[in-house]
């Protein structure tokens, strides 16, 4: 078995993974830095993906989010205790991250009173033709309004029911299933425009 | 800009052909604040970035003749340019150049492209690349440049850097405060002011330091084959510590003796109590600890 | 569109989305070990934990032990504390795990790096000087096997090489990014 692969071991298939994670999260917890990293290796791309949805598409504010979820999930690794699988525990402090992340909030009140958007600008390149509606669709559910945009993210794309969002995020259960309707009809009806397509 | 006119750039986009771009100038304005965040990535070719007065950012520059897409995410708050070239091979050199606001921080990442800075006044600045060099020429709160085969460079001010090259030369100016460098067969060599904490490491590469440690600041050196020479001020205090298997130690800061019960030569010696804290240590690099 | 029709294409989205950078690094220099600490088995805190833990991730079946008379204090030399006894031990466990890695590594390939110009050669130079400190150093350790500062200094190379074959490593894994 040649080093590279000894050194890039998250590639083992998921029989020996989930094995292999309790390990990683074992000596994380005592410290060890090469455990968390490959903790980090093996989540990074999910968690990322959260982040970048939940910051509607603002990459370096989503970089920080990533990077501030897992020194927060270093730091509180000795309060997991295994009740849950460690991609679960990390997934749900990741949400609260960003939630509680004073920044999202600032952005938030710009856009509702400035109305400045992160313009998203690329160049036509190689692209499929699925990868039109899956870049307008990314683009729709970025532009929605905040708490919008948070519901649909956590509901319709992450899987989280509305009783664990009304949780997290602090708003009623009514008001969960109220936004992601909201949610819905407006990337349906921003989809739906001639222009954007 | 309003949701209407953005509904229109992206119709507009749409219509954009892939053959303008290879080859193709680029001259692009964005409105930044002055502390924006901006990013960039190119592989190949050259990237410099100038500082100016403006809250305003300008790209100009060419676009080799493998770009697939320049990747352009822009807020006043945050500007990220990416190029992304097609396939692996035969990668053509992009030649850019950005103006920024000189209060914005960087984050550069290049892979044999050279990434040149400076003019910049602010929090971080953060540049990697793999073969290419990395010059830097700032005043930054945070600094972090590295290369693998590439050497890296900073002049300017800044009292907390890390530095890093496996095969590269490392020369850091202006610096004080908490270093950080590493190299593998690189030399490295440091014109510093007061250090609080400094951590220095090399395998076969020489390290030559000017520098002062403040009280209870403390400098380690290590090295395996390199030699490691460190300059101080005369009236330096503090504990001076070395030890070498191989390597010859001259010291004008006490002296040194061969190590009791075991091969090599060491050096312990303590002068004033400003609780400063100055330790090298090497496997057969020779060792200076000299007056300036 | 139907609500039907946004649902499925809800369901296309990637769950998983890479970074366009590594975020790693700015991640590891936050990491704090104050109170969490570098903790590991043994006491003494002589010992450089990543060099340890490195060793244990890297782990692979066989690899010869270079005995060099860990059990036996050679004339002259002072009797070692427990402590030392202990640091000794775990600096030969260490090795077996470092010799059959990078036995690996000597023939090195660079084939799937796909870097131009210089920069194998550079790189290869300084695998080869990382490659004589360890021969320069085998050499003094079979004379003085027990020397707690020559150990240290194994451990620190060993960290060194680690570093280096995992910067080759992410370097192989940005090129798969790039595709």
């Amino acid at each position: 078995m040649g080093v590279m692969q000894a050194v890039t071991s998250w590639q083992q298939d998921k029989n020996e993974l989930s094995a292999t994670e309790d390990r990683w999260v074992e000596k994380a917890r005592d410290g060890d830095r090469l455990a968390f990293e490959q903790l980090y290796r093996s989540h990074c791309d999910r968690i990322h993906a959260l982040c970048w949805r939940m910051c509607g598409g603002d990459r370096a504010l989503a970089e920080d989010m990533v990077q501030e979820a897992f020194v927060r999930a270093w730091n509180k690794l000795e309060l997991f205790r295994g009740e849950s699988k460690f991609g679960t525990w990390l997934h749900r402090l990741t949400v609260n991250v960003v939630l509680s992340d004073r920044r999202i909030r600032i952005k938030r009140l710009q856009r509702e009173q400035e109305m400045v958007a992160d313009v998203e600008r690329t160049l036509v390149g190689d692209r499929d033709v699925f990868a039109g509606l899956r870049k307008d669709l990314e683009a729709a559910i970025a532009r929605l309004p905040e708490r919008a945009r948070t519901v649909l993210v956590l509901y319709d794309i992450e899987g989280y029911r509305h009783a664990e969002i009304s949780e997290m995020t602090g708003m009623a259960v009514g008001s969960s299933k109220a936004q992601l309707h909201r949610a819905r009809k407006l990337v349906r009806e921003e989809l739906s425009d001639p222009e954007n397509t | 800009m309003n949701v209407g006119n953005l509904k229109l750039v992206f119709a507009m986009l749409a219509l954009a052909p892939l053959s303008v771009l290879a080859g193709k100038s680029v001259d692009e304005r964005w409105d930044l604040n002055a502390d924006a965040s901006i990013s960039i990535e190119n592989i190949a070719g050259e990237i410099i970035i100038r500082g100016w007065d403006k809250n305003e950012a300008r790209l100009t520059g060419e676009l080799g003749n493998s770009v697939a897409e320049l990747e352009i995410s822009a807020s006043k708050s945050s500007l990220k340019i990416n190029v992304r070239n097609r396939g692996q091979r035969n990668i053509n050199a992009t030649d850019l150049k950005l103006m920024v606001p000189s209060g914005a921080s960087l984050d550069v990442s290049a892979v044999s492209a050279d990434i040149d800075i400076s003019d910049m006044d602010n929090e971080r600045i953060t540049a990697s690349s793999v073969s290419g060099d990395v010059d830097v020429e700032a005043s930054s709160q945070r600094v972090s440049i590295e290369s693998v085969s590439g050497d890296v460079s900073f002049d300017g001010e800044t009292d907390r850097i890390s530095a890093e090259s496996v095969s590269g030369d490392i020369e850091l100016s202006g610096i004080s405060g908490q270093i950080e460098a590493t190299t593998v067969s690189g030399d490295m060599e440091l014109q510093a002011g007061e250090i609080k904490s400094g951590r220095l490491e090399t395998v076969s590469g020489d390290v030559t330091v000017n520098c002062e440690i403040s009280d209870n600041g403390k400098l380690t050196a290590e090295s395996m084959s390199g030699d490691v020479s460190i300059y101080l001020p005369a009236s330096q205090s503090g504990l001076f510590k070395a030890q070498s298997f191989s390597g010859r130690i001259t010291t004008d800061f006490g002296s040194v003796e061969n190590v009791k019960h075991g091969p090599g030569s060491h050096l312990k010696h303590v002068s004033g109590k400003s609780g400063a804290e100055v330790r090298v240590e090497s496997f057969s690099g020779d060792i200076k600890l000299k007056h300036e | 569109m139907k609500e039907s029709e946004l649902q499925s294409a809800i369901e296309s989205l990637p769950r998983s989305i890479r970074p366009q950078r590594d975020l790693w690094p700015g991640i590891s220099e936050r990491l704090e070990t104050a109170g969490k600490g570098d903790k590991v088995n043994y006491a003494t805190p002589m010992w450089r934990a990543p060099a340890l833990a490195a060793a244990v991730l890297l782990a692979l079946t066989g690899g010869i032990f270079i005995g060099r008379g860990m059990d036996t204090s050679p004339a002259g030399q002072p009797s070692q504390t427990a402590m030392e006894y202990a640091l000794l031990g775990t600096v030969a466990a260490v090795e077996r795990e470092y010799q059959a890695a990078f036995r690996e590594l000597v023939p090195l390939d660079y084939s799937g790096l796909r870097l131009e110009g210089e920069e194998p050669d550079a790189l290869r130079g300084s695998w080869e000087d990382l490659l004589q400190a360890e021969l320069s150093l085998m050499a003094a350790l079979r004379q003085y096997p027990t020397d707690i500062y020559l150990n240290e200094k194994l451990l620190d190379l060993r960290s060194q090489q680690l570093q280096f074959v995992k910067q080759l490593a992410m370097l192989e894994q940005n090129n798969w990014r790039r595709t």
